[in-house]
């Protein structure tokens, strides 16, 4: 699965496990997982094994920035808050957490008598430990985004601590569902110092045994987890198979479980007798992400030219091999903020017109930088024969991680792609390419209407408020163009039939403290 | 005899030596920085450069040279920048894998190439011995990834006899799921059979004209006995030197199979290493690989020593 | 066996010019007929494929994807929906002329340093140059040619550079042992008497007679050349999609070898049978 698989740098941003609901107003989201049948009695023991479709990087939360880490991150620490099947925040490891009515001050009450799996206490007094960790620029974390503008923490008692923020942040609530709201042995960080990353301790459902470097990662029962009677696997092992192939037969054939995640092109593949797919509507988007500031893609009408030269369909039905939703902004139909009255149609007679106000009717020539998979030689493929249609001319950079990262951060490209895997609140799959100030994504964007709107968004808990704020932010995008949003990809999943009580989170989380195999 | 040898073993280090700095060069030549790979897109400059300190690759390049040969030494192939453990574990987690592999080739390609050569030799001319050398020629022609997706259509999709995703779980070793191996294996062993297949062909071809054969023949020993120890013997030198010198070649061979059936051996080690530009990872891995050839080229001379002392040691 | 070839080229005869019996006896084995005759075809297709072939190289009909073989698609379709058949031709000139472009810089490099080493025989410049060889001949070709493709980037000139590199120590080998019988001959020694330079003695004298077991071998390398320029392409380390190229044809859609296994399997006849014939008449040279 090439989705995801090179687009590391730009899938950190999924870090804040932001989801719908915000402080004490859990109110309802549409992001329910879909859940494989459950038996009445989950049979106790055995082992499962997650097929991943790349390798993991560092199972440190305060370091990850790919999905595959956090799934895996998810099992070894838990996270304070959790989202449930129908996508509420429930309390977990903290047993409350509330906001002051200014947004600033939230008092965090943690469960008791936890103990990571080497003994440490879990207490206040790790958390702030963690979290200070992230804060400090030492660390180089990149969750420090996901934190927040932290004034001070203070640990209120050995199981309450209070955060302070120098403005009110709004997505904090949802960062503790993520790498935020893992916490870890801070013992076995100071102890395993930089090797903490492959010897991660925990609280959660699962600790972890052993990681073969490029390989499988095993982990085995937490048999002092907080739940009673959980998790009900002794042992799971995550294994990537980086071939697509080679994952799907790995899954009819059984030697694995669950298949994370299914590449398109295989879903045919899917044996019923084996296992079945779990599509679940994803969060996020996946696009085009332009940089205003170079060649002619400076000028609007060329970038709205380009829009509407795209048959967004197509990219859909051939690289999505139909699954997923056309998507009409950064925000996901899963969203509660999401406006389902935007359009973006395809039409080349509009892109002429446009062309004819740019100045240039018969059409210009733009470079986009892709990263060298197959996906993205694909999707190239396809946009340079659709837009030759209109007289645009497409270029293709094909280039390795290192170098696309390096003129992504350096704001030397004109357009490249972005594979945003999504969160339920939208600041993450919006802040950072539309804020000028964020200061993340150099791609030459300012509107000083989208800034405030972003900031305000930020700034409210309340969520009807921040959904109209979400709107108009995608509405102004859709004029300005610096992100041409062509689909929102499904989550998809492949779960062996003795697999049971399995969930696929539109969140992309792999839990699996209440899974069984039979 | 000692004297070659130690001639031999001595005249392999500047060999080593070099190896090791045209890797060394090759490595540092790759653009990009693997500082920012490491931290993704939300990298700040100040974070970029305090881990280009952390990692040394602020200092000029010729002293991250002598650091590197100075460690090299001493044993010390260095740390892997992404998984922060030695890079000598993780060549000896994944060289199994390897090593596995390119001897589950070698013994399929000499089950394949030596009967198939014997019958091609003695049924010279006719149709078997016009079949194989077909088969060679195919097996020649082909690029190994291609012969891979071959066998895997054949095997998986249409007979459903083999699984292709068998060694890619947890990486089991040959002695636990041999069959996992079977079809990588193959792929491999597929371009070596054919020349073995020659070689052994020209051997007995060689040997039933000798006169030599003819007049153990006259004194009644059986035919089907001659052919096979004389043949064999005489054969045993051209396999060994030709195993010997594929090694090179197998390892090749072995990136691009351990990528297709996605085996966690070093092939795959490199790969990974290559696009995460984990240097160290890079490093280890071809110089490794190059050492093992150096090794066994070595070894392929002293078996000739052992086997056949007409040869002169100069 | 890299070398046994080797020094069975740089033992080759040393006469030059090919008589008459000698393209008589070329052409009477059947094989070598077959083999010339694909390299015909092979050339006609890469030449002339804006002609023969049905579609464009990259013409996209994306509601005809993954089509089978049929009347309209003799070979069927990609997942763009782009005619194989066409791809397949218009890949032909990049695939072939990258191996020949290979193996000519390999043969230029090679000569130049076997000759000079072979020429400086026992000074240092001789053991600095033949050590190097020696250690590049170490490193396997394929994880050698990797690394280069990717230090220099993709592309197809990246690519034959690689490839290139990879090749020339065995060129370089095969002429210094040639030179190395060559320069004690008599008429060298006549030529130094009478004054002349090393540049002109190695380019005059030596260059002539020590040329052919390097296009022995150049001939038996193309076939090599093509694999690993597929190889490469194979890795995605070749020429710049959407260009085909029939290594890169195979691996863009290698996850639909269940389902349309033809677009694997098209394009590796062609990688197939360009081999085939190019191995097949350089073996058929070799024995003249």
């Amino acid at each position: 699965m090439t989705k995801k698989a090179v687009a590391a740098g730009i899938m950190s941003l999924l870090a804040a496990g932001t989801l719908a609901a915000c402080g004490s107003t859990s109110t309802t989201s549409n992001g329910s997982g879909s859940s494989t049948p459950t038996s009445s009695s989950p049979a106790s023991g055995g082992t499962l094994t997650v097929g991943t479709y790349t390798t993991a990087e560092t199972l440190d939360p305060a370091l990850s920035h790919t999905a595959l880490d956090q799934q895996i991150m998810d099992n070894i620490y838990g996270t304070l808050l959790q989202i449930n099947k129908s996508g509420k925040i429930v309390p977990n490891l903290a047993t409350n957490v509330s906001v002051s009515a200014n947004g600033l001050q939230y008092v965090i009450t943690l469960r008791q008598g936890v103990k990571f799996t080497d003994g440490t206490p879990f207490n206040a007094a790790a958390v702030k430990y963690n979290w200070e960790r992230i804060l400090n620029p030492a660390t180089a974390s990149p969750e420090a985004g996901n934190i927040g503008p932290v004034q001070s923490i203070t640990v209120n008692s050995p199981y309450q601590l209070t955060v302070t923020f120098k403005q009110a942040f709004a997505p904090f609530m949802d960062s503790l569902t993520g790498p935020v709201g893992m916490i870890a042995s801070p013992t076995a960080i100071q102890k395993e110092g930089k090797a903490f990353g492959t010897h991660p301790v925990g609280a959660g459902p699962f600790a972890f045994q052993s990681w073969v470097p490029n390989g499988a990662i095993t982990l085995v029962k937490n048999s002092h987890y907080f739940k009673a009677g959980e998790p009900y696997l002794n042992k799971v092992v995550f294994d990537p198979i980086l071939s697509a192939t080679t994952l799907v037969d790995a899954l009819d054939n059984g030697q694995v479980q669950i298949a994370d995640v299914l590449d398109p092109s295989q879903l045919g593949q899917v044996q019923s007798s084996a296992a079945h797919v779990d599509d679940v509507p994803g969060l996020g988007w996946y696009g085009m992400n332009i940089n205003v500031t170079q060649g002619p893609l400076k000028n609007v009408h060329n970038r709205r030219a380009l829009q509407y030269a795209i048959d967004k369909s197509v990219i859909r039905k051939l690289v999505f091999n139909g699954t997923g939703a056309i998507a009409n902004s950064q925000i996901s139909p899963s969203s509660w903020a999401y406006d389902a009255a935007l359009k973006t149609p395809y039409s080349p007679t509009l892109a002429k017109k446009e062309l004819q106000a740019a100045g240039n009717p018969s059409g210009f020539t733009f470079t986009v930088q892709a990263q060298n998979t197959n996906e993205y030689i694909q999707l190239t493929q396809i946009l340079q024969s659709q837009l030759a249609k209109v007289g645009i001319t497409m270029h293709i950079q094909l280039l390795d991680t290192s170098t696309y990262l390096t003129n992504l951060n350096s704001g030397n490209y004109q357009a490249d792609f972005v594979n945003m895997s999504g969160t339920l609140d939208p600041n993450t799959s919006t802040y950072i390419f539309d804020d000028s100030t964020a200061d993340v994504v150099k791609n030459g964007y300012d509107n000083p209407t989208v800034n405030s709107l972003l900031n305000a968004a930020l700034a409210t808990p309340n969520q009807s408020k921040r959904a109209q704020d979400y709107r108009q932010i995608a509405q102004l995008m859709n004029q300005d163009l610096p992100i041409i949003d062509f689909v929102n990809p499904a989550v998809l999943i492949g779960v062996g039939n003795n697999v049971h009580g399995f969930v696929t989170f539109p969140t992309e989380y792999l839990y699996l403290g209440r899974v069984s195999v039979k | 005899m000692a004297q070659y040898l130690i001639r031999r073993v001595l005249l392999s280090i500047p060999t080593a030596f070099l190896v090791a700095t045209i890797v060394f060069s090759l490595v540092h030549l790759v653009p990009g920085n693997p500082a920012v790979v490491i931290l993704g897109v939300q990298a700040s400059p100040s974070d970029v450069k305090m881990l280009d300190q952390q990692l040394h690759l602020n200092l000029p390049i010729w002293q991250q040279y002598l650091d590197w040969l100075g460690q090299l030494i001493q044993g010390n192939l260095g740390t892997s920048m992404i998984y922060q453990v030695p890079v000598l574990q993780l060549i000896f987690q994944s060289l199994p894998r390897t090593i596995e592999l390119s001897l589950v080739a070698m013994a399929l390609s000499i089950l394949i190439g030596v009967p198939a050569g014997l019958f091609a030799g003695f049924y010279h001319g006719r149709l078997w011995d016009r079949i194989s050398l077909y088969l060679a020629t195919v097996g020649v022609v082909l690029p190994g990834f291609v012969i891979a997706l071959l066998l895997i259509y054949v095997f998986t999709y249409r007979l459903h006899w083999l699984q292709i995703a068998g060694i890619a779980h947890t990486g089991t070793a040959v002695w636990i799921s041999p069959l996992a191996y079977l079809v990588p294996g193959l792929t491999l062993a597929f371009g070596l059979s054919g020349p073995l297949m020659r070689i052994l062909r020209t051997e007995v071809r060689a040997v039933a004209m000798s006169d030599h054969i003819r007049t153990m023949r006259m004194m009644g020993s059986s035919e089907g006995r001659i052919m096979w120890k004389w043949t064999f013997k005489n054969a045993l030198i051209p396999m060994i030197t030709f195993l010997g010198t594929q090694l090179g070649l197998l390892m090749g061979g072995v990136v691009i199979i351990e990528n297709i059936f996605s085996i966690p051996g070093m092939g795959n080690l490199l790969v990974t290493g290559i696009f995460n530009k984990d240097y160290p990872v890079v490093q280890g891995c071809v110089l490794a690989m190059a050492f093992m050839v150096i090794v066994v080229n070595l070894l392929v001379e002293l078996v000739y020593a052992v086997i056949d002392p007409r040869i002169s040691y100069r | 066996m890299a070398l046994s070839m080797e020094e069975q080229i740089a033992d080759a005869r040393p006469e030059t010019g090919i008589r008459s019996r000698q393209v008589r006896r070329f052409f009477r084995r059947p094989g070598n007929i077959v083999g010339l005759a694909l390299i015909v075809v092979i050339a006609v297709v890469g030449v002339g494929a804006h002609w023969i072939a049905p579609y464009g190289a990259n013409a996209t009909n994306f509601s005809d994807a993954l089509a089978h073989p049929s009347m309209a698609h003799l070979l069927g379709t990609d997942s763009l929906g782009r005619d194989v058949l066409s791809r397949i031709i218009y890949g032909t000139d990049s695939s072939i002329l990258a191996s020949l472009g290979a193996v000519l810089m390999a043969l230029i490099a090679g000569s130049v340093i076997g000759l000079v080493a072979g020429y400086a025989k026992g000074t240092v410049l001789d053991e600095v140059l033949m050590r190097i060889i020696d250690a590049v001949l170490v490193l396997p070709p394929l994880v050698l040619a990797m690394a280069l493709a990717f230090i220099f980037g993709q592309g197809l000139l990246n690519a034959i550079i690689a490839i290139a590199v990879v090749f020339s120590p065995q060129f370089a080998r095969v002429v210094r042992s040639k030179v190395l019988t060559v320069r004690e001959l008599p008429f060298i020694e006549a030529a130094r008497g009478a004054g002349a330079g090393h540049a002109r003695i190695m380019l005059r004298h030596i260059l002539p007679s020590v040329i052919q077991p390097a296009l022995v071998l150049a001939t038996l390398s193309i076939g090599n050349a093509i694999i690993l320029e597929a190889s490469l392409a194979y890795l995605g380390l070749g020429l710049q999609p959407p260009n085909p190229s029939w290594g890169f044809m195979v691996s863009s859609d290698v996850n639909y070898l269940s389902q349309a296994p033809w677009l694997i399997f098209a394009p590796s006849v062609a990688i197939a049978l360009s081999v085939f014939a190019v191995t097949v008449v350089g073996q058929g040279l070799q024995e003249l």
